[in-house]
Parts: structure tokens; C-alpha cells; sequence
């Protein structure tokens, strides 16, 4: 079983979680949950939970470019089975990453949040979603080109 | 409709809300378990608990409306992939350079190398975690220690989608031929 290649989708899965998964929270429940502290606390938390949100994601993007740039390198050789589509997804998906890269440093840049942090990070949010659905789309149409490309071959049996 | 079209159209789907929606399980678990206990320290306690209860309230629903779909969505990816899962044996054809008509034959898969194996822990798993998660959202009061609780459903969480990780692998070594030590074409036997 080879593992670098297992851990290294299961580094790149993790930290695309945690990115995805900790964006939602902070938009959309955390700030709610300062809902009913005072104007003063409650933007002192928001200043603090920044803070230590932007360790986190500082730290996801260079685990998700490091992961990304392997993962790639690795099926380099299959996106040639049906170079249109499977260029085309690649190309969407590390666009789309790289532009919700851009958005959450610059979100995340500085003491203060900028003027449109909210709006930003709601954004930001939809084109994760769009650089997973580009990703899930792409190891698909991978593993269907790898299939028709040896269906002529009896790869495997059935226990039947 | 074409019904191949349906069901690509379904399955790929399905797999797309799985990872959503495990996204948002374990991307707010670390966020409750990591971000949010370090960035209310200077609260006093009674406004920590207030942070906790309304956000534990909002994220009620999203917790239940994952699960859901995790669950769903696994059960319909699991589908498309069973007789994969079922499969223990898998048919390899010998490189040679001599002759390029050398036939395969059957050859059992170590047990590391069985997909099936590696689903049913993830499954187990996943729903350990999925229960955990419920337990932890169930009632207007959370159970005692529930960090804890949530630091162990994420390391639990984390071992899952290394076994989703470990069973594709598998999943793909066992259906695919090994392309790199022989060209499938010239090696097929006649």
C-alpha cells in the first residue's frame, strides 16, 4: 500500500476541512453566539478568535499547496487520458483555490478585520464549496478515463 | 433522461454532499475544540457559558442536517461501490518482454489490500462519530466535559477520513490494472 500517497490525500482532506468547516463557523454560528454579549466583549472576542483563526488558516494553505503540488505531480500522467476534461477541472479547481486563498489572507491581514470581512468570507465560502464540487468532479472523471482506458482488460473478477 | 446520466449525475452528487458536509463536521468541531476555548479565556465565566449555549444552539441544526446527509449520502456512494468492496480476488496479467501474450490469472488480495475491510471501518467509525457528535447537540443542557468529548470525536473523525482515504486507494489498486509494468493492449491474451 503506498503509503505517501494515502497520507498525503488524507493531509490535503483534513486541511480542506478544517478551512471549510472553521470558515462556516466563523461566519455564520460563532458570531451569532456573541449575540448577546456587550458591544465591547464582544468585538474583543471577535479580535481574539480572528487572531488565532488566522494561525489556523495560515497554516491549512501551506498544508493544502505543499499536499496539492504532490497529489498533482502524482496524476500528472493519467490527466493525459482525456486531457480536455481533466485539464479543464484541474485548471478550475486550483483557480478557484487560489482565489479563496487570496480572499482569506487578505480577510485575515492585519489587527482589524477590513470593511467587508463578512461579505468576504461569505464569498469566499461559495467558492471553496465550488473548488470542492471542481475536485470531487475531477477525481471522477479521473478514475472513469483510468476505466475506459483498460476496459478491455479483465481487470478484476467478481467473487461471484 | 439517460439512466447512465441519472445515476453519475446522483452518485456524484452524493459524493459532493459527503464531503461537504464532513467538512463542516470536522472543520467546526476543531473550531469549538481549538479556536473558541483560547479565544474566550478573558471572558468571565458566565459569558463564556453564554458564548457556548447560543453558539451550541445555532450549530444544533447544522450538526443534524450533516449527519443526515453523511449518512445518506454514504449509503448511496456505498452503493455504487459494492461489488468493489465485495471483490477479494483481482485478475493480474504478467509483464514479459518476450512474449506479450502471457495470460493472467487470479490472484487473492492481502488482506490490507481489500477495500471491503477498509469501508466497514470507516463506516463503524464514521458513525461512532456521528453519534458522538448527536450526543453532544441532544438537550437544552451539554453533557459534562463536553471538550473533551469533542477532542476525542475529532481525533475519531480524523481516523475516518483516513480509512475513506486507505479504501478508495484500495478500491482503485484493486479494479485497475498496474499500467506502469505493462501496456494492457499488447498483453491481453488472445
Amino acid at each position: 500500500m503506498p503509503l505517501p500517497i494515502i497520507l498525503s490525500r488524507w493531509v490535503h482532506l483534513v486541511s480542506a476541512c478544517l478551512a471549510i468547516g472553521g470558515l462556516f463557523f466563523m461566519r455564520f454560528i460563532f458570531g451569532r453566539g456573541l449575540g448577546l454579549l456587550d458591544l465591547e466583549s464582544s468585538q474583543r472576542l471577535l479580535v481574539h478568535t480572528r487572531r488565532m483563526f488566522k494561525m489556523l488558516i495560515h497554516t491549512v494553505i501551506l498544508l493544502l499547496l505543499i499536499t496539492g503540488i504532490y497529489n498533482s505531480y502524482l496524476a500528472w500522467d493519467k490527466y493525459d487520458l482525456d486531457k480536455a476534461v481533466l485539464h479543464a477541472l484541474w485548471g478550475t479547481h486550483v483557480l478557484l483555490a487560489a482565489l479563496a486563498f487570496s480572499i482569506s489572507l487578505y480577510v485575515l491581514a492585519g489587527v482589524k478585520p477590513p470593511r467587508m470581512h463578512r461579505g468576504l468570507m461569505a464569498v469566499n465560502f461559495v467558492i471553496l464549496l465550488l473548488a470542492v464540487a471542481a475536485a470531487s468532479t475531477l477525481k471522477w472523471a479521473r478514475e472513469k478515463a483510468i476505466l475506459e482506458n483498460s476496459s478491455h482488460l479483465p481487470a478484476a473478477v467478481d467473487k461471484q | 433522461m439517460n439512466i447512465y446520466f441519472a445515476h453519475t449525475l446522483i452518485f456524484l452528487f452524493s459524493r459532493y454532499l459527503h464531503i461537504v458536509c464532513a467538512t463542516i463536521l470536522v472543520g467546526g468541531t476543531l473550531f469549538y475544540e481549538m479556536v473558541v476555548p483560547a479565544a474566550i479565556d478573558d471572558l468571565t465565566p458566565e459569558q463564556q457559558l453564554i458564548v457556548f449555549a447560543r453558539a451550541r444552539w445555532f450549530s444544533k441544526w447544522i450538526v443534524w442536517a450533516c449527519s443526515a446527509t453523511i449518512l445518506i449520502s454514504g449509503a448511496v456512494s456505498s452503493f455504487a461501490h459494492w461489488d468493489d468492496y465485495n471483490r477479494d480476488q483481482v485478475f493480474q496479467v504478467h509483464a514479459s518482454k518476450e512474449s506479450h501474450s502471457q495470460p493472467g490469472e487470479l490472484m487473492e488480495l492481502a488482506p490490507l489490500a481489500r477495500p471491503g475491510w477498509w469501508w466497514a471501518a470507516h463506516a463503524s467509525c464514521g458513525v461512532l462519530s456521528v453519534i458522538i457528535a448527536l450526543g453532544l447537540t441532544i438537550g437544552k443542557v451539554p453533557p459534562n466535559q463536553p471538550i473533551r468529548w469533542m477532542r476525542l470525536n475529532l481525533i475519531i473523525l480524523l481516523v475516518v477520513m483516513f480509512f475513506a482515504t486507505v479504501t478508495r486507494q484500495t478500491r482503485i489498486e484493486s479494479t485497475s490494472p498496474p499500467s506502469q509494468s505493462v501496456e494492457p493492449i499488447e498483453t491481453l491474451p488472445q
